[in-house]
């Protein structure tokens, strides 16, 4: 890339964007490969060397002291000290900080202000004055625009393009890819870490964004499951469906039988809905119904009585009791009803246990060992295995193949489909794969802006991409 | 590789149930030595026990608490308050009984109080009960005027005097309340559930636990303890005082955490607390018996702590 050139990165979830910008860096070691900067090799081992060599990172998640003033934030680390007795020189400071921020046209964020309080916008315009110290050559933002309205990245644009004007090389990795179009010189594609197309602005279009991130796999089409979902009977209706945290006003059904797939990208309120549909969180508007049957928005017991059953996305942080057995973390939801009195019936639990053990085939020598010893894969259908116990007709899955090698992806899969198929449970699997909704799925939901915006039964990844990055809201 | 891991895991906890049961016959090894005549005798086996009831009970309820995620430091000044309640009522003319009766449902609303500010109101487990540790401290004092009293009455006399077998009626509670912390750790619903909550709360949650209701039956049920422990120590003492549960404010928890329960919860064993419990209690009599000054008990006791702690952080380094 050049010195003063807004270079865009993009690509799907996982394609290895962030890596990247983390070996830049210095966050992430490279496993092979050079880094040249002004025509000359740099191995960056560290952050600080990164540092040395002028690249500047603003990362994802901002790094900022929010119970901190402007002042500090905008020097972090970086304090002038007065000779004697070494104390930090405050008027010196926000001098500094004053400059700074004067330099970038951003005289209008108060100073003694605490960060914390600072809206969303001024935070990351914050955070990229920090990393703008002396010396920076190459400043890399990682999606700063994700938690941003469209006024408020719009601002954010501009102070980038005032930043490359004065002759620092920008990185801009962004899901949002008009955005992309707007501010980029250039653009480059990456897919499954390898960069597969490169173009300037006025050669770029979202239609060439979006089937480079895809690959050829785009114009494939799908083959027919046979599955006549109409003639299904109805499980879950959800109407008019809101939150504060993404989903306006949504729409979906699912039926007895079916895999449904829900594909959105970050941000598109994917997110939120399964947490949401199961009770974990109360939405703000909308009905949900099994069968004809209103349940009570926000109340995971109600759910659970509904026959709903929920596999969650963080499968350590919000599935598993990695420190305990298998068989307990099997019976955990339904352990109640293994119990005569509170005291838990130990062959009903073991039976119940082995059962679903053996019927998906979970890889363990014996039930006793620490779910912590099982692969991803076998972690998952311990999961499933769960929800299967407790008899639930409606299977809500989010990002069920997460951290999955591929064996036990297509394993998850294939049960899935026995599941619906030949079970007839209801299920549901969130994700932001596209791939994976494709191949998984009866019938597709694309979901965007909260909404859903696409349902089909049979539709190309052309279509299902462009419902979920392109056509602009209505 | 399972197995393998599985193997690192039994030899980590292993290591430390070992490592416990090495310290507490280090311990008796040691007073033996300095001690040959009376120390390794029934009857200081004996009153060894008596002097762990009240400590013993307050752990077992201590450790499901802690392994559920929660923590209560303010059981020694509800067993202060106790014994100074009980006093109070006592001189008042109540029949005893009921003075017993009252002191645990004073007991019980009191944990409570800490659940409801834990649970409901979002605090800090910790800061809580620091909270509440000082407010009924000083509401011993002030109930008591910071008088100690003695106490004469048949009902305590009674408990004090009563040996089935000729053991002390002390001891067949110790062991009662052991034994059924045991049972409900191991094979009850309740007892599972308080493994799941502490291991990871969001996992309970979505699995349909009530994570609120569990947490405040423990805080009850640990200030409970404190009150049964209170009432064993005024029968034990003949005395109620504001003073009298200033040393329990951290040796409850001491034994709980020596005891190989994490303080992160998700881990722990009434069986690791009830050998802390029985290191503190032998510490504090073979002290007591080589008429050491009792603060070398307390450097002791701390030492022994960091080292349990120590041993226990290690032996999870091994099993990952």
């Amino acid at each position: 890339m050049n010195a003063g050139e807004i270079l865009c990165l993009v690509g799907e979830n996982g394609a290895g964007k962030s890596t990247l910008a983390g070996v830049a860096a210095g966050l992430v070691a490279p496993d092979s490969g050079r880094i040249f900067i002004d025509g000359s090799e740099v191995n960056i081992t560290s952050p600080r060397v990164a540092e040395s060599v002028g690249i500047r990172l603003a990362s994802q998640e901002l790094q900022l002291c929010p119970e901190l003033d402007v002042t500090t934030n905008v020097l972090l680390g970086h304090y002038p000290t007065k000779k004697f007795p070494f104390l930090v020189d405050y008027d010196e400071m926000k001098a500094k900080a004053a400059e700074r921020l004067a330099s970038l046209g951003l005289e209008d964020i108060d100073l003694d202000k605490n960060v914390g309080e600072l809206p969303v916008v001024y935070r990351a315009f914050v955070q990229i004055a920090r990393s703008l110290t002396p010396g920076a050559k190459v400043l890399i933002t990682d999606e700063p625009t994700a938690p941003m309205s469209d006024i408020e990245a719009e601002r954010l644009l501009k102070l980038l393009r005032t930043i490359c004007d004065k002759g620092v090389g920008i990185v801009f990795v962004s899901h949002r890819l008009d955005e992309v179009l707007n501010i980029a010189d250039r653009i480059v594609v990456i897919r499954d870490g390898v960069l597969v197309d490169e173009m300037s602005k006025s050669e770029g279009s979202k239609e060439r964004m979006v089937s480079s991130m895809l690959g050829q796999k785009a114009s494939g089409t799908l083959q027919q499951r046979g599955v006549k979902t109409d003639d299904l009977h109805l499980a879950l209706t959800i109407e008019g469906l809101a939150t504060n945290n993404g989903i306006k006003s949504l729409n979906l059904i699912l039926r007895y039988g079916e895999i449904l797939g829900v594909y959105g990208i970050a941000g598109s309120g994917r997110d939120a809905l399964g947490m949401t549909i199961f009770g974990s969180t109360k939405p703000s508007g909308g009905e949900i119904r099994v069968g004809n049957i209103p349940i009570r928005l926000g109340s995971i017991k109600s759910t659970m009585e509904s026959g709903i059953g929920y596999v969650p996305a963080e499968r350590r942080t919000q599935g598993l009791l990695l420190e305990r057995s298998i068989k307990e973390n099997i019976t955990l939801a339904f352990l109640r009803k293994l119990a005569k009195r509170g005291l838990i019936q130990n062959d009903l639990e073991q039976n119940a246990a082995q059962k679903w053990v053996d019927k998906l085939s979970v890889k363990t020598e014996n039930m006793d060992n620490t779910v912590m010893s099982l692969s991803g894969g076998n972690q998952q259908k311990v999961l499933l295995s769960r929800w299967l116990l407790t008899g639930c007709r409606i299977l809500i899955l989010d990002d069920p193949t997460r951290g999955v090698d591929i064996g036990s992806k297509l394993e998850i899969y294939e049960l899935l489909q026995t599941l619906a198929h030949q079970e007839k449970v209801a299920v549901m699997v969130i994700t932001s794969d596209i791939e994976e909704v494709l191949k998984i799925s009866d019938r597709i939901e694309v979901v965007r802006h909260g909404r859903s915006v696409l349902s089909q039964v049979n539709p190309t990844q052309e279509e299902v991409a462009r419902a979920a990055y392109l056509e602009s809201v209505s | 590789m399972a197995t393998k891991e599985r193997g690192k895991r039994d030899f980590g906890s292993m290591l430390q149930k070992q490592g416990l049961l090495v310290m507490l016959l280090l311990l008796v090894i040691f007073f033996r030595i300095f001690d040959p005549e009376y120390f390794l005798t029934f009857d200081n086996f004996i009153t060894i026990l008596v002097g762990a009831t009240a400590l013993g009970i307050m752990a077992a309820a201590q450790t499901p608490l802690i392994v559920s995620g929660g923590i209560d430091v303010s059981v020694g000044s509800v067993v202060a308050l106790t014994t100074v309640l009980v006093g109070k009522l006592l001189a008042a003319g109540m029949p005893s009984w009921l003075v017993v009766l009252v002191s645990i449902f004073a007991g019980t609303s009191v944990g409570l109080l800490n659940g409801f500010i834990v649970v409901q109101l979002g605090v800090n487990p910790f800061i809580t009960t620091l909270g509440t540790m000082s407010f009924f401290s000083g509401l011993a004092f002030i109930l008591s005027s910071g008088q100690t009293v003695s106490i004469r009455d048949d009902l305590f006399d009674w408990f004090l005097y009563t040996k089935p077998l000729s053991i002390p009626i002390f001891v067949y509670i110790l062991i009662f309340v052991l034994a059924l912390a045991l049972f409900i750790e191991r094979k009850t619903v309740v007892g599972r559930n308080i493994f799941a909550i502490g291991g990871n709360r969001e996992a309970a949650r979505l699995s349909g636990i009530s994570i609120k209701m569990l947490p405040l039956g423990l805080y009850a049920v640990s200030a409970l303890s404190a009150a049964l422990g209170g009432l064993v120590l005024v029968c034990q003492l003949g005395a109620a005082s504001p003073q009298l549960g200033t040393s329990y404010l951290l040796s409850v928890v001491t034994a709980v955490i020596l005891g190989g329960t994490s303080l992160a919860g998700g881990r722990g064993s009434i069986v690791g607390t009830a050998v802390a419990v029985g290191i503190l209690a032998t510490l504090s009599n073979g002290f007591a018996h080589l008429q050491l000054p009792s603060y070398g008990q307390t450097t002791a006791l701390g030492a022994a702590l960091i080292i349990a702690v120590l041993v226990d952080q290690t032996s999870s380094k091994v099993r990952k």
